[in-house]
C-alpha cells in the first residue's frame, strides 16, 4: 500500500481531510463497519474515489456531506467540521441517482436550490440562466423535469450542485446508469469544472476515472488500500511488475530465438499469438540485444515496449491481493 | 483557519438575501400541499354536506333569540366536519417528510447549508398554515350560508369556537402526523398510521363506548378502567363542550346533542353530562400527546442517517 509522504499535513490547507474517519451501521452481532478508520487528504483538481459496490465510497460521502452520522474519527471540509453548516456552505453534492422534484420545470429547480443556497432572487435568476445556458439546457427550461431524459437529469442535478458556487464538488457515481453520450458529456463538464475548484468524484468505471482524475483512491471493505496520483500508481506499479511486450512478423521463430537468452527470465507468448511477454533478468542488456537478434534473423520488430498497466489492470489486483489478505 | 479561508467563509456567508427555511416553507406551501386545485378540493370537500345542512335548517318557530345550537345541525356538522378535515390533514401532510426521505429529495436538501430543525419547522408550518386556510375558508363559507338562511342570533360566537376548536385539531393532528412522517420510512405507513388513529379514536371507540357505558351493576368498565384518559375523542369532546357552555351560555338542553358525542352516560335514554375530567387537563393531554409524538419525530429526523 502507498501511503501519503507526510500525515502531518494541516487540516485546514485540503479540501478535504479525515482521520480515522468510521462508519458503523447496526449493533450487536448486526454490526457492519461500513468505512474503517480511513484518512482522506485531498487537495484542488480532481480527486478519484475508486471501489467496487459496497467498499464504503457511498458512506464516506455521505458522512462528508452530514447526510449520515460519523460513528468515529473525524473529517472536515475545507477547515470545518463535516457536516456542520460552515461545512456545507462549501460543498456542492451530486448523490447517485439523484431524486429530483419531478413537478418543477428545470428553471424553476434551479433557481430553488439558488433560493435556498441563501441567494437573492435576481442572483438566483442570473446564476440559473448561466447554467442552464452551460449544460445546454436552455431550450428544454420550461419542461417539467419528469419529462427529462435521464442525462438531462443528471446535467439538471449537476447544475444544481453548482449553483451554490461550491468549493468542494462531490460526486458520487455521476455517470451511473447514463449511456455512453451522456457519460462523455458529464466527464467534459467535470475535467471543465475542475480547472477552478476540487472535485471528489467516486466510481467504479475505471476507464472514466483515468480520464478526469490527478488523483485516485481505492477503497475496498471499508478500508483504503491506496491512494497516490494515477501517474505514479502506474510508474511504481509499471516498475514492479517488468514485463516487455514484443511484436514481430514471426512471433512463434522469435520466441524459440529468445527462449535461452541469458539476460531472459522469462519468455512467453499470449494464447492468441499476438505479443510475445518477456521478464528480463538484465533489462538494459535485453533492450539492447533482442533488436539485433531479430534482425540478424531476419524478423521484423513492429512493436517493443514495457508493458503498460491501465488503471483497471492495477484495481483488479488490488481487489485480488485484497481478497488475498494481503 | 488561514486568513484566506476566512475571507472566503465571509463571501459566503454574506452574499445572499433569501433565508433557506423560508424557501423551503414557501416551496411547500405553494408546491408541494397548497397547490390551488388541492386547496379548492379541500375546501369544497369540507362545504359539501354542512352547506347541504346549512339550507336544509328548519326556520319554522324560530325566533331572533334562536340559537343555532338548536335542531341536530352542530351534531351531524360535527360527524361530518370532524374525519373529513382529519382525512384531508392526514393525506397533505403525511408524505411530507417521508417521501422525501424515501424518494432521495431529502439527501440533496440536507447537503446545502440549512439544519435539519429548519427543514422540518418549515414544512410543519406549511402545512399548518395550509390546513388553517382550509378550517378558516370552510368554516366562513357555512357560518355565511348559515346566516343567509336564518339570522342566528349567536353565528359570530359558534364561528369563533369552532375555529378555535378545529384549530386545535388540526394543530394536534397535524403533529401527530408530522411527528409519524419522521419516524417511519415508507409513506403509506406515514399516511396509514394517522388513518388508523382516526379510526380506532374517532370511530370503532366511540362506538365501542356505547356498550361500555352499560352497566347493571352501576360501575361501567368505561369508569372502572379509567378508559376515559385515554379517550383522546372524549378529550377533545370535552374541550369543545366547556367552550360552547362557558362562551355561548346556553341552558343544557341545547347542549345535549354535544354531549352525546362523547362526554355524555346514559340514564335510561336521558344523556347526563359526566365530569371525568377537567377540561383544562383534557387540554393538557392532547397538547402532550401531540407535542411527545412531534418531538419525538423531530429527534429522530434530526439524528437519522438519511441516504439512497
Amino acid at each position: 500500500m502507498l501511503k501519503v509522504k507526510s500525515m502531518n499535513i494541516n487540516p485546514n490547507s485540503l479540501e478535504i481531510w479525515s482521520k480515522e474517519l468510521t462508519k458503523i451501521y447496526g449493533k450487536g452481532e448486526q454490526k457492519i463497519t461500513a468505512v474503517d478508520e480511513i484518512n482522506l487528504f485531498v487537495k484542488k483538481g480532481v480527486h478519484g474515489f475508486l471501489g467496487p459496490n459496497g467498499a464504503g465510497k457511498s458512506s464516506t460521502i455521505n458522512m462528508l456531506v452530514g447526510a449520515i452520522s460519523i460513528t468515529n474519527g473525524q473529517a472536515k471540509i475545507k477547515g470545518n467540521n463535516a457536516g456542520s453548516q460552515d461545512a456545507k456552505k462549501f460543498i456542492g453534492f451530486l448523490p447517485q441517482d439523484p431524486a429530483l422534484y419531478g413537478r418543477m420545470t428545470g428553471e424553476q429547480y434551479l433557481q430553488y436550490f439558488g433560493r435556498v443556497s441563501g441567494f437573492g432572487k435576481e442572483k438566483a435568476i442570473e446564476k440559473t440562466k448561466e447554467l442552464l445556458k452551460q449544460f445546454n439546457l436552455t431550450e428544454a427550461k420550461n419542461r417539467k423535469i419528469k419529462t427529462y431524459s435521464r442525462g438531462m437529469k443528471q446535467k439538471i442535478a449537476l447544475a444544481s450542485a453548482l449553483i451554490k458556487e461550491p468549493h468542494v464538488l462531490i460526486l458520487d457515481e455521476p455517470t451511473s446508469n447514463l449511456d455512453p453520450v451522456g457519460r462523455a458529456e458529464i466527464i467534459k463538464e467535470i475535467r471543465a469544472l475542475s480547472k477552478n475548484i476540487c472535485v471528489f468524484v467516486s466510481s467504479h468505471v475505471l476507464s472514466e476515472i483515468e480520464q478526469m482524475c490527478d488523483y485516485i483512491t481505492i477503497i475496498n471493505k471499508g478500508k483504503i488500500v491506496l491512494t497516490n496520483k494515477i501517474e505514479n500508481i502506474k510508474e511504481t506499479h509499471s516498475k514492479a511488475n517488468n514485463v516487455y511486450i514484443l511484436n514481430t512478423n514471426s512471433n512463434k521463430e522469435a520466441l524459440k530465438l529468445l527462449e535461452n537468452q541469458e539476460f531472459i527470465e522469462k519468455v512467453w507468448i499470449d494464447a492468441r499469438g499476438l505479443n510475445i511477454h518477456i521478464i528480463p533478468s538484465d533489462t538494459h542488456t535485453l533492450k539492447q540485444k533482442v533488436p539485433k537478434i531479430l534482425i540478424n534473423n531476419n524478423i521484423l520488430l513492429e512493436k517493443f515496449s514495457q508493458e503498460e498497466f491501465t488503471l483497471e489492470d492495477i484495481f483488479l489486483e488490488m481487489m485480488n491481493d485484497n481478497f488475498r489478505g494481503i | 483557519m488561514t486568513e484566506n479561508t476566512n475571507t472566503e467563509q465571509f463571501e459566503l456567508t454574506n452574499r445572499g438575501k433569501s433565508n433557506p427555511t423560508i424557501e423551503i416553507f414557501k416551496k411547500t406551501l405553494f408546491g408541494d400541499i397548497g397547490t390551488l386545485p388541492r386547496l379548492i378540493g379541500g375546501i369544497l370537500v369540507l362545504l359539501f354536506i354542512p352547506i347541504i345542512l346549512a339550507f336544509s335548517i328548519d326556520t319554522n318557530g324560530l325566533t331572533t333569540n334562536s340559537s343555532i345550537m338548536e335542531g341536530t345541525f352542530f351534531l351531524v356538522f360535527y360527524l361530518i366536519y370532524m374525519p373529513t378535515l382529519l382525512i384531508i390533514i392526514s393525506l397533505n401532510s403525511a408524505p411530507l417528510i417521508s417521501a422525501e426521505v424515501n424518494q432521495g429529495t431529502m439527501l440533496t436538501l440536507v447537503s446545502y447549508p440549512i439544519s435539519r430543525r429548519n427543514i422540518f419547522l418549515s414544512k410543519f408550518f406549511a402545512s399548518l398554515i395550509f390546513g388553517l386556510i382550509i378550517i378558516s375558508s370552510s368554516l366562513s363559507i357555512i357560518c355565511i350560508s348559515i346566516y343567509l338562511r336564518f339570522p342566528f342570533q349567536d353565528i359570530f360566537l359558534f364561528y369563533i369556537i369552532n375555529l378555535l376548536n378545529w384549530t386545535l385539531v388540526l394543530f394536534i393532528f397535524q403533529s401527530v402526523t408530522i411527528g409519524i412522517s419522521c419516524l417511519v420510512s415508507k409513506p403509506r405507513n406515514a399516511l396509514f398510521i394517522p388513518l388508523m388513529i382516526l379510526m380506532v379514536f374517532f370511530l370503532i371507540f366511540p362506538f365501542m363506548k356505547m356498550f361500555l357505558l352499560v352497566s347493571s351493576d352501576g360501575n361501567p368498565p368505561y369508569e372502572q378502567f379509567y378508559l376515559y384518559w385515554v379517550d383522546i375523542h372524549y378529550h377533545f369532546v370535552n374541550l369543545l363542550y366547556s367552550m360552547l357552555k362557558g362562551v355561548l351560555n346556553l341552558s343544557p338542553d341545547l347542549l345535549q346533542h354535544v354531549m352525546t358525542m362523547g362526554i355524555a352516560k346514559y340514564s335510561g335514554s336521558v344523556p347526563v353530562e359526566t365530569n371525568y375530567v377537567h377540561p383544562i387537563i383534557s387540554f393538557i393531554i392532547v397538547l402532550t400527546m401531540g407535542l411527545c409524538i412531534l418531538f419525538s419525530g423531530f429527534l429522530y429526523f434530526k439524528n437519522r442517517d438519511i441516504q439512497n
